[in-house]
Formats: C-alpha cells, sequence, structure tokens
C-alpha cells in the first residue's frame, strides 16, 4: 500500500517537474488560468453562500430562538425598507477578518454536532454566555458592525427623540459604540427564570465546596441567616452580601464566626456598617440579640461631625453554615461589576463607581434601580459593590 | 515490435499521463492548497485576535 502511494507519487513528481511534450503551453496557460477563475469565484460564492441569513437559519438553533425574536424588531421591518441580517450584525465586513470569523464557526459546528443549545431550555441556560460573547465582541471593536449602517456623524439630533438626543449627542462626542446603550436591540435578552442571577448563582456554587480553616478570613456570598447557639436554633440575624468574617470555632459543617462592624447609637443599633460613619451594611441583628452583651462587646463612642450622630464599633460573634462563604472578595466583586455594567448601561454609560461617595450611591442608585430588571436581593449586592469601590475607597481619589 | 511502435505508445502514455497530473493538479491539489492557505489565513488572525484583541474603529 505504502509503496504503491509512493509510486505515484514519485511518478506524479516525474511528470510534474518536466516540460510538458504533448499539451501546448497555451492549453497549459489557458487551462490554470480559467480552473484560476472559477476557484476564486467558487471560493466567494461559498463565502457569500455561508454569509446569507438563509444559511444562518438553517440551523435550528439560530432559527427557532434569535430568528424569530428578531422578527419583531425594527432591523426586519421598517419604513426604509432596509434590512439587517445575521451576517450583517456578526460577521465583519473586512475580508480578513470574515475568514477568521468563517474558521471561529468551527465552534459552532462543534455545538451544533454535540447539541449545547439544540433544546430551548439548553439554549436559554446558555444564552447569557454567548450574549456575553457577542457584547465583548462589539464592545473590542466599538459596535464596528453597527456602524457599516449607522454614523454619528449622519445623525441629524433634532429630528431625533428627545431622549436619543439627550443621551446620544454626549455619546457621539466621545465615540462610545452603540452596544452600551443598545443591548438586546436585535433579539430578546437573557433573562433568569430561576430567580437567582446565573452569574451569582455561579459564586454561591463555588461557596458551596469551600471548606473553612479556623483562624482566617472569610467573606459571604449571599445573605444568610446567624444564630447565637451552635444548634442553630436562635436566629440571630442576618449577614449582608460580602461581610467579612473570622472563623473563630469549626464544628462538622458549623462554624463560630466572628464580625467587626459599626453602629450608630442611636436606636436600636441593630444594623452593623462596615465601617465609621459609612452607611455600608454588613449585617442586621434582631432585636434582642442586638442588645445581649454576651454575643456583643461594644467599643468606644466616636462622633462623625458629617451628621452628627454618635457610632461605636461592634464585634459579635455568632454561629453559622458553612458553605457560603469564599476566601477571596474578588470573585465576587467580579460578579457585581458585571451585573452592574450589564444593567446600568442600558441607557446611558454606567457611572463610574468612583463618581460618587459611599453615602451618596444609595440615593442615587435607588432612584435608578426601579429602570432596571434586578431583584431585590442582587440590588443589595450591586449597591454594596459600588459603596465600597466609591470614591471612598477608590485608590487615587479622595 | 517495431521501433515506431514503441515511440507511439511511449508517446500515448505520455500524452495521457500529462493529462491526468495536470488536471489532478489544477483540479485537486492547487484548489486544495488555497483553500487551506486560506484557512490558516483566518485561523492564524483568529489567533491573533483572541491575543491581541479585534479590530476596532477610531
Ligand atoms: C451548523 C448550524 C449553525 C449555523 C449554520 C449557524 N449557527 Fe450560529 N450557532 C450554532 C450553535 C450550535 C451555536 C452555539 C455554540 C456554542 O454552544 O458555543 C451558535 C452560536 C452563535 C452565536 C453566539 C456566538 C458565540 O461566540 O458564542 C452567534 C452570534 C451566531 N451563532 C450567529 C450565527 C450567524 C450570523 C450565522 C450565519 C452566518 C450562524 N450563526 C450560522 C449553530 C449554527
Ligand atoms: C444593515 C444595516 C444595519 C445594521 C448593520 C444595523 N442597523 Fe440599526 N437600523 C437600520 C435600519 C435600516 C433602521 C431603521 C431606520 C428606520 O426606518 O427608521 C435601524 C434602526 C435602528 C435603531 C432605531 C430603533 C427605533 O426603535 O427607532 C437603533 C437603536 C439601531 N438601529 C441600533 C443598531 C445597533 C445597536 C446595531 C448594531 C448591533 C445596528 N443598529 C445595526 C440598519 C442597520
Ligand atoms: C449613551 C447611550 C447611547 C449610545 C452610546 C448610543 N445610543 Fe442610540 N439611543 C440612546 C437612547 C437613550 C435612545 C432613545 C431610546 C428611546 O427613545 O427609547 C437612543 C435612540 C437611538 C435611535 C432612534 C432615534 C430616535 O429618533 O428615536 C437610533 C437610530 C440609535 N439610537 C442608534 C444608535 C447607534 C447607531 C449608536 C452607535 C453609533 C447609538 N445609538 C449609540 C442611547 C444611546
Ligand atoms: C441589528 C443587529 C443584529 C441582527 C440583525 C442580528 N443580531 Fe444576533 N445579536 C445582536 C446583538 C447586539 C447581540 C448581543 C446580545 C443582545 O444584546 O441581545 C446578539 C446576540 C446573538 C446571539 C447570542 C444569543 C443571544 O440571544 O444573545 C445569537 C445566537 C445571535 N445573535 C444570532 C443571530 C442570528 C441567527 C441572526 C439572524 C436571524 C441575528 N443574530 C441577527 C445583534 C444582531
Ligand atoms: C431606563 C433608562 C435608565 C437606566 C436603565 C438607568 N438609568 Fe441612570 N439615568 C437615566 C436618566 C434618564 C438620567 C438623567 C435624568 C435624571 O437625572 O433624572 C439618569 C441619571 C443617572 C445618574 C445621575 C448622573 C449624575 O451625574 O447626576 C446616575 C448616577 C445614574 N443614572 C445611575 C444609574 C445606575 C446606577 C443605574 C443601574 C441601576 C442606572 N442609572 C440605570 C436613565 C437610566
Amino acid at each position: 500500500m505504502i509503496t504503491k502511494l509512493k509510486n505515484l507519487a514519485l511518478s506524479f513528481w516525474r511528470v510534474m517537474s518536466k516540460p510538458a511534450t504533448k499539451i501546448s503551453l497555451g492549453v497549459l496557460a489557458f487551462g490554470g488560468f480559467l480552473t484560476g477563475i472559477v476557484f476564486w469565484g467558487g471560493f466567494n460564492t461559498a463565502m457569500e453562500m455561508t454569509n446569507t441569513e438563509q444559511f444562518c437559519i438553517g440551523c435550528h438553533e439560530m432559527r427557532d430562538n434569535v430568528y424569530v425574536e428578531l422578527q419583531d424588531t425594527i432591523h426586519y421591518t421598517n419604513r426604509t425598507g432596509v434590512r439587517a441580517t445575521c451576517p450583517d450584525c456578526h460577521v465583519p465586513h473586512n475580508w480578513s477578518h470574515k475568514v477568521a470569523r468563517k474558521m471561529q464557526a468551527s465552534k459552532e459546528v462543534f455545538g451544533w454536532v454535540f447539541g449545547t443549545i439544540n433544546t430551548k431550555e439548553k439554549f436559554e441556560a446558555k444564552r447569557l454566555e454567548l450574549a456575553q460573547h457577542e457584547w465583548a465582541r462589539f464592545a473590542a471593536n466599538n459596535s464596528l458592525e453597527c456602524r457599516s449602517c449607522h454614523n454619528y456623524d449622519s445623525m441629524d439630533w433634532e429630528k431625533m427623540s428627545p431622549a436619543a438626543k439627550f443621551y446620544m449627542q454626549p455619546a457621539s462626542e466621545r465615540n462610545v459604540g452603540c452596544i452600551e446603550c443598545h443591548k438586546g436591540i436585535a433579539h430578546h435578552l437573557p433573562i433568569n427564570d430561576s430567580g437567582v442571577n446565573p452569574i451569582l448563582a455561579k459564586v454561591e456554587q463555588g461557596a458551596t465546596s469551600q471548606t473553612l480553616e479556623e483562624g482566617k478570613q472569610y467573606f459571604v456570598v449571599k445573605p444568610i441567616a446567624i444564630y447565637e447557639d451552635e444548634d442553630l436554633t436562635k436566629q440571630a440575624g442576618t449577614l449582608s452580601y460580602a461581610a467579612p468574617v473570622k472563623v473563630i470555632e469549626k464544628k462538622d459543617d458549623k462554624v463560630k464566626l466572628q464580625l467587626k462592624g459599626w453602629r450608630k447609637d442611636k436606636g436600636f443599633g441593630r444594623v452593623y456598617h462596615s465601617d465609621f460613619g459609612k452607611n455600608i451594611r454588613v449585617a442586621v441583628m434582631e432585636k434582642d440579640p442586638a442588645q445581649n452583651p454576651d454575643l456583643i462587646s461594644v467599643g468606644l463612642s466616636q462622633n462623625d461631625p458629617a451628621t452628627g450622630l454618635d457610632w461605636s464599633e461592634v464585634t459579635v460573634e455568632f454561629w453559622a453554615k458553612e458553605g457560603a462563604f469564599i476566601p477571596d472578595v474578588a470573585t465576587l466583586w467580579n460578579a457585581a461589576g458585571e451585573i452592574y455594567s450589564s444593567n446600568c448601561s442600558t441607557c446611558h454609560a454606567q457611572p463610574d463607581p468612583a463618581h460618587f461617595d459611599a453615602n451618596s450611591w444609595p440615593a442615587q442608585f435607588n432612584g435608578m434601580v426601579g429602570f432596571t430588571s434586578m431583584d431585590p436581593s442582587t440590588q443589595a449586592l450591586v449597591l454594596t459593590y459600588l459603596q465600597l469601590h466609591s470614591s471612598d475607597y477608590a485608590e487615587g481619589t479622595h | 515490435m517495431t521501433n515506431k511502435d514503441v515511440a507511439e505508445r511511449t508517446e500515448k502514455q505520455t500524452a495521457s499521463s500529462e493529462w491526468l497530473t495536470f488536471l489532478v493538479f489544477t483540479l485537486v491539489i492547487l484548489p486544495g492548497i488555497a483553500v487551506a492557505a486560506i484557512g490558516s489565513y483566518g485561523l492564524a488572525i483568529w489567533i491573533y485576535q483572541m491575543i491581541y484583541g479585534p479590530p476596532i474603529v477610531g
């Protein structure tokens, strides 16, 4: 077999390496020229064929979900009759980058063969991830594909709706990419019907397998109940997102934890804050435990000149269950930052967290959060994230 | 067999093997190489973009 192939190659080479004796130079040149044309034509036809909507929706994965949704949008039918098809938005227009995108599509063929999104449920479950790939692509190329049809320079602000002018004229001066504000322009945005934000669910998932060690510091990844006793029967209060705790003692899957915080002397002192004078929640105590000196040691009182209120440092010890703590709070902040930018950048570029101080963020945030689809517990996380990355904490600003 | 017969036969053989070689080369091998070259070019750009990020409008 191998010798046969070798002989074939050898005789092929023998003919190839000698000048042709029986076919005229003219015929050879013409034949080469002709096949060249046919090849190039065929190649480009293939490129174009795979660059049509018909081709994209040939896969039911593409047709049954995103295509159906596109049909309800302005890019499918509009008063000008100009259509944006799938490749207009998703495939680079420059030849080299188009070829690269076609190679990338090997991932899609792979997904198709192995059915990564072959049911509605699988698609919705994976949608956020896919959408994030697209957002990242548009963010990195500053919405290049949108701009092959739309152009800031050609926009007549006076003809636009007041809201559009209000937001887009300043954005055009900074050349902000369209996707920063126009997510979900062609398809439904990813939804989360599990109730838990999928980005957060991943962090919480990671925390369930984290074993705690005595003497180390951890951060809580979701609000959890805390207890006075090690049998977890008498609830002492609730920890808030990212509350920093130290493990004092461990018994099976239960841990005794220590939390340091600040409380206002006025009132029942049930709410603990992360720092002196900052309204950043770390825990909310039940009424009786909040006054129990066996649980809580209270430090010296200090006056906050900004508000005239007295604050005291408190140290509280309590029991909780393992499985909701992580050693590195950055994981939680990355998730919160992602949620923040995807929710708060739909109408305007998201404000820099360091644009406000920790005590101004709650009012700013609460005035806006109604515009978003964040659930209340995610709201609490994002607010804490903003406060702890506000001008009070950001490096360089103060 | 005369010398002339032999010459004719080799000539026929040469002609058909030349045609076969020509056709295989232009219709199969060269297009194959071209597609492979464009494909690896695309792959190279993809890898480049994975490292340095996609193109940007100014
Ligand atoms: C062979 C069937 C098939 C065809 C044809 C197809 N797709 Fe897909 N596409 C898929 C599958 C499967 C996935 C999910 C891949 C995964 O699981 O990562 C996908 C994912 C995507 C994504 C998400 C990208 C990402 O990086 O995660 C986009 C955008 C997309 N397709 C657009 C298109 C466009 C535009 C076309 C037409 C040029 C097209 N698709 C043609 C099957 C197909
Ligand atoms: C193939 C060209 C094309 C591409 C690519 C394209 N658009 Fe459009 N877009 C249009 C047309 C045409 C209209 C409708 C104009 C009309 O009739 O009012 C439109 C309308 C819009 C509108 C107005 C919506 C409304 O309700 O009035 C927005 C916003 C928009 N496009 C954003 C985008 C974004 C963001 C992208 C990139 C993801 C994009 N477009 C890509 C052609 C395109
Ligand atoms: C800073 C945020 C922001 C950016 C960036 C942005 N837009 Fe808009 N755009 C808006 C808002 C807000 C509206 C008004 C939406 C509404 O009225 O529902 C709007 C409306 C529009 C409209 C409809 C105009 C009208 O008369 O109502 C078009 C078309 C449009 N945008 C296209 C684009 C394109 C194309 C880009 C990128 C080149 C872009 N936008 C970038 C915020 C933005
Ligand atoms: C007007 C531009 C535009 C057109 C036309 C368009 N898309 Fe998209 N597509 C987007 C944007 C922007 C995203 C990013 C997610 C988002 O914001 O909704 C996206 C996301 C996707 C995704 C990832 C999953 C998701 O829902 O986020 C797939 C798959 C996809 N598009 C396929 C297609 C296919 C197939 C077509 C043609 C039937 C098409 N797109 C037409 C702009 C477009
Ligand atoms: C539906 C559109 C929309 C969404 C979504 C939205 N905003 Fe706004 N935002 C506005 C409008 C409109 C204004 C300006 C009008 C005003 O000041 O009341 C504004 C103004 C602001 C300001 C004031 C800017 C300043 O310098 O005074 C802040 C801060 C802000 N938004 C933060 C957020 C945050 C945080 C989120 C996410 C929770 C968010 N926005 C989501 C529409 C939106």
